[in-house]
């Protein structure tokens, strides 16, 4: 792994190269020379002018040794002079010398400069030596440190598969220690990966010279590697990531998830009963009220009937009290079978399958008056202002409201008085508000919170009925995305309402 | 209406049967009329089976009056009946249920009745609207009957 070349600070055994050791050389130069000069003085009454070189051969040495090569040149020129105006004859005098005493002069000088040069050399090769191996050392730290600070496995493969290299996460994952895994054949300590996709795929990284990448799982230890392999020249060098928490995240993400479904699937299903357990209830439902308009109303129409055979076979056996009790037995069983019918109606309106339509109210409303015989008998003055305009809703269930509403307000009156009922609509935003207004006898206003309820009769006795009209007006109303309400006052007559959606095509109303 | 023909009841409440017989008498209709206590009943007579093989004394009826909710066949199985046998549907056919269901009353004009009535609540009622359905019959044009079919 090639990383940054760091330069350290060299070290060396000669002074570095600045102007303040430059002055410190030639003065170690110097020194050594006057050293070699005192001494030679000192032998001087011994030797005589023999062997005037005697002490600069080592000053020349010492000061190229220490003082590097300016110092041994430095040396070696003072060292001539001096030699040559002491030693050499003729003495005292700098010119004049004779052929000799040149050879003499120039061999000192030839032999300084090659040792100077030598020592030179040696102090070159001696730093560049010193400067390779710490840019070694330094770039092996630099890699190593590398390699373990990542937070990934790597190991180096040598040709035999043996572990040369193993960072401390390399050594981690692979649950041993360092010591049992350097030098030692992968396939000999992980038998378990012999003939697996590792060894496969590692093989076939080096066969063909090119990197590859896989993952490994081993769910024993719940462990999931993602491994790169990389061919360097014999060796292989492997990358491998611990994904255990990613693929932990994935697994319980897929679980999750498939948990999820079965969370659906099994709410799907519980609709899907509960579902078919309404149908049921709704089928058994439809056959109550079979039964109920069926089988219920066949003995009270035999009650009605036979009571009346009764009153018209034996009238003259029969008093007038007789003939009343036959009465009262007639009009139980009418009132019976009216309440069963009102039931049926509530019931159908409740579940009866709605799918509104555009309904031209005007029409609705001609059509009651005229086809209800209700409405007639009682000959009530009824005022419709046109145009009371088109609704969304079910021409059924309106029938059913608009006449019920209409029937009430004519049968609500006072004794012996003329129905008065005005119908008129007014708009309210997209909705239309339909108002059925008499001048009867009013709703009392204890009972005016429960006008809308089953069974519910404001002026029990005195007038006929069930007591299931307005329910069934409110639950139809309901059914059409309606609402209902009334403002009534005993004595002054009730004003009824109905609100719907508008239509906003005309009428397409069907014949039914 | 032709007192010669009578009128074919399918009707399996002797209560009912006896109102709707007393109803014909009060609208002022005096023709001869058989009651079948169901369908089945209904379609021997119609066919002219034993016991009814004696056309002389059971004559082919003009008007059939069902209820809907019978035993062993019931109105719609013989309304259904009368579609497949064509010879003999040849006369009107009147529904007198006291259901109310709309897909009853569908499925019974679906199946061919002319006319499908609800038993009123009172007697009062019943006779008025015998009165009205079948002296519109009897204005109507009459088909040839067959004698069994």
């Amino acid at each position: 792994m090639p990383g940054p070349k760091i330069l350290g600070r060299k070290r060396s055994l000669s002074w570095p190269a600045n102007s303040r050791s430059r002055a410190r050389r030639f003065g170690f130069a110097i020194l050594c020379v006057g050293a070699a000069t005192a001494l030679r003085l000192g032998l001087n009454p011994i030797l005589g002018n023999s062997i005037p070189w005697m002490f600069y051969f080592p000053a020349v040495l010492l000061a190229a040794w220490y003082g590097r090569w300016s110092a041994g040149l430095t040396a070696t020129g003072l060292s001539l002079l001096i030699v040559s105006f002491l030693w050499i004859a003729p003495q005292f005098a700098s010119r004049s010398h004779g052929p000799e005493s040149w050879i003499s002069i120039f061999g000192f000088a030839a032999c300084a400069i090659f040792m100077s040069a030598l020592a030179e050399l040696w102090h070159r090769a001696a730093a560049s030596q010193a400067d390779a191996q710490e840019s070694l050392e330094l770039e092996r730290s630099f890699l190593d440190s590398t390699l373990a600070s990542i937070t990934d496995g790597f190991a180096v493969l040598d040709p035999d598969w043996r572990f040369i290299y193993l960072n401390e996460v390399g050594v981690h994952i692979s649950r041993r220690a360092r010591e049992e895994l350097m030098g030692q054949k992968a396939w000999d300590l992980f038998p378990q990966l012999a003939g697996t996709e590792f060894e496969t795929q590692l093989r076939l990284s080096r066969r063909e010279a090119k990197p590859v990448q896989f993952e490994m799982a081993f769910p024993k230890i719940e462990l999931w590697l993602e491994v790169r392999a990389y061919p360097v020249n014999e060796s292989t060098a492997l990358y491998v990531t611990d994904i255990s928490g990613r693929q932990r995240a994935q697994f319980e993400l897929a679980r999750a998830q498939a948990q999820l479904a079965e969370h659906a699937a099994t709410l799907e299903r519980t609709v899907a009963e509960r579902t078919t357990k309404l149908q049921d209830t709704v089928a058994e439902l439809e056959k109550f009220s079979y039964t109920l308009s069926h089988d219920l109303r066949a003995p009270l129409r035999a009650m009605e009937s036979f009571s009346t055979f009764v009153a018209e076979d034996y009238a003259d056996k029969l008093d007038a009290r007789g003939l009343d009790y036959l009465n009262r037995i007639r009009g139980a069983a009418r009132r019976m079978d009216r309440l069963i019918n009102d039931v049926l109606v509530y019931t159908r309106t409740s579940r009866a399958e709605l799918k509104p339509e555009p309904v031209d109210l005007d029409q609705l409303a001609r059509d009651i008056v005229s086809q209800y015989s209700t409405l007639k008998n009682s000959a009530p003055h009824i005022e419709i202002q046109s145009p009371l305009g088109h609704v969304l809703g079910n021409p059924t269930m309106l029938t059913q409201t608009l006449s019920n509403l209409l029937q009430n307000a004519v049968k609500f009156v006072q004794a012996g008085s003329t129905p008065d009922i005005r119908v008129w609509s007014e708009r309210h935003g997209e909705r239309v508000r339909l108002f059925v207004k008499d001048r009867g006898i009013g709703i009392p206003e204890m009972a005016q919170s429960k006008v809308f309820g089953m069974f519910q009769r404001a002026h029990e006795g005195t007038y006929e009925g069930t007591g299931i009209g307005l329910a069934i007006v409110k639950r139809a109303v309901e059914r059409m995305n309606g609402a209902v309400g009334f403002q009534s006052a005993l004595g002054a007559g009730s004003t009824f309402w109905i609100e719907l959606p508008q239509a906003l095509r005309e009428s397409t109303r069907t014949e039914r | 209406m032709d007192e010669e023909f009578p009128i074919l009841i399918a009707e399996d409440d002797e209560n009912d049967a006896y109102i709707l017989q007393r109803g014909l008498r009060a609208a002022g209709f005096h023709n001869p009329f058989h009651i079948s206590p169901d369908g089945a009943d209904a379609v021997r007579y119609l066919k002219g089976e034993a016991p009814y093989a004696d056309r002389g004394k059971h004559r082919f009826p003009r008007i059939i009056i069902t209820d809907l909710k019978m035993p062993n066949m019931d109105g719609f199985e013989l309304l259904e009946w009368l579609k497949e046998h064509g010879d003999c549907n040849v006369i009107p056919c009147l529904v007198l249920s006291s259901s109310q269901q709309p897909r009853d009353v569908q499925r019974a004009y679906r199946l061919g009745a002319n006319s499908y009535l609800m038993k009123p609540p009172t007697f009062e009622e019943l006779v008025e609207h015998l009165q009205l359905v079948l002296r519109y019959w009897t204005m109507c044009q009459k088909p040839q009957v067959p004698a069994k079919c």
